[in-house]
């Protein structure tokens, strides 16, 4: 049975590239009206196109804000406040913004880690106090998804910020899961092993590709089914936002091709 | 950054003692000098502006030459 989410106000962050991307074709694909939020307004745009090409629905919105979510935190739950207001309250959040920073332990200053703990789990919490506030998320049930990575629970050398900032984001979904129950929001969490995105492919894997086909080579053959799709894991944030996981809350969902079986 | 402090983050990145680099000192002889020791120095090149291709990284001889890379990014 094909996901419905007609109707539904989801807003998905890092939707310009990426896991983000491929979250707002396939939730805007389902119905859904998607807020879009991203750094690069060009790149948000050629998002919100994609989704009208994909699936010509005309009865969903499409919303593409630029926006940082690291430059005042404590102003995102006014920007939900607002958005609540003009469009209605939301009935799901994919927190997919993140950077990643690839720098061995010797080289870490306390500004990499800070910026990479405000970037993928500060903003992550400040936007689920935004979601959690009254008239902005849906009475009858609401569904968070964040966007973790293997990272967090398998040890990868050089990955210490990311890693760190990984597992504070997995740690803050099981609080919350909790802590939200009342308000009936689920909220859970996604770990992606090693995905084909520009990120990867402009961070951590172009690093890597230069330092040596050797240390690619030992990336790679930790994946025993090769790296995923950003598609792999827009399917499960898909299952994640809509009533098929109703009963599913405060668990983290590895997508990682067996990695984490290892 | 100084010259001194920059050779100073290429002995934290490259797990040598304190004073022990100079910048004569060839870079295979160091057993930091792998690939976890050549992200160390992208990423100390990175924290003073200077973008290169880990090709040049992986070419340099001796501390020398890293130098050069960072070139009027330190003083």
């Amino acid at each position: 049975m094909k996901t419905d989410l007609s109707g539904r106000n989801i807003l998905i962050t890092g939707a310009s590239s990426g896991i983000g991307r491929a979250v707002s074709i396939l939730v805007f694909a389902a119905g859904a009206n998607v807020f879009l939020l991203g750094r690069d307004t060009e790149r948000l745009k050629e998002t919100a196109k994609l989704c009208e090409e994909t699936s010509h629905n005309d009865c969903a919105k499409i919303v593409p804000m630029s926006y940082d979510l690291t430059a005042e935190p404590d102003d995102i739950p006014k920007l939900f406040q607002r958005l609540a207001g003009d469009y209605g309250e939301f009935s799901g959040l994919v927190h997919s913004a993140g950077i990643e920073m690839a720098r061995p332990l010797r080289s870490i200053k306390t500004a990499n880690l800070i910026n990479t703990y405000m970037s993928n789990a500060v903003s992550g919490a400040m936007l689920m106090k935004g979601l959690s506030l009254t008239g902005v998320h849906n009475n009858f049930g609401t569904s968070a998804v964040m966007i973790s990575s293997i990272a967090a629970s398998c040890g990868n050398a050089g990955l210490l910020c990311y890693s760190m900032s990984k597992g504070a984001v997995e740690s803050c979904v099981k609080t919350l899961a909790i802590e939200l129950i009342s308000s009936k929001i689920r909220v859970n969490c996604i770990a992606p092993a090693m995905i084909k995105t520009p990120m990867t492919e402009n961070g951590t894997f172009q690093k890597i590709q230069s330092i040596g086909n050797e240390r690619k080579d030992l990336v790679e053959s930790r994946h025993p089914m090769g790296f995923g799709e950003p598609n792999d894991v827009a399917n499960a944030a898909l299952f994640l936002l809509s009533d098929k996981s109703k009963y599913i809350n405060g668990i983290t969902l590895f997508i990682d091709g067996g990695y984490s079986a290892q | 950054m100084t010259r001194q402090e920059f050779i100073q983050e290429l002995e934290f990145v490259l797990n040598t003692e304190a004073g022990e680099l100079t910048e004569d000192v060839e870079l295979a002889s160091l057993s930091g000098w792998d690939s976890t020791g050549m992200l160390g120095v992208i990423a100390v090149l990175d924290d003073v502006g200077v973008a290169i291709p880990v090709t040049k990284i992986r070419e340099s001889r001796i501390i020398a030459d890293l130098i050069k890379l960072a070139g009027n990014a330190i003083q």
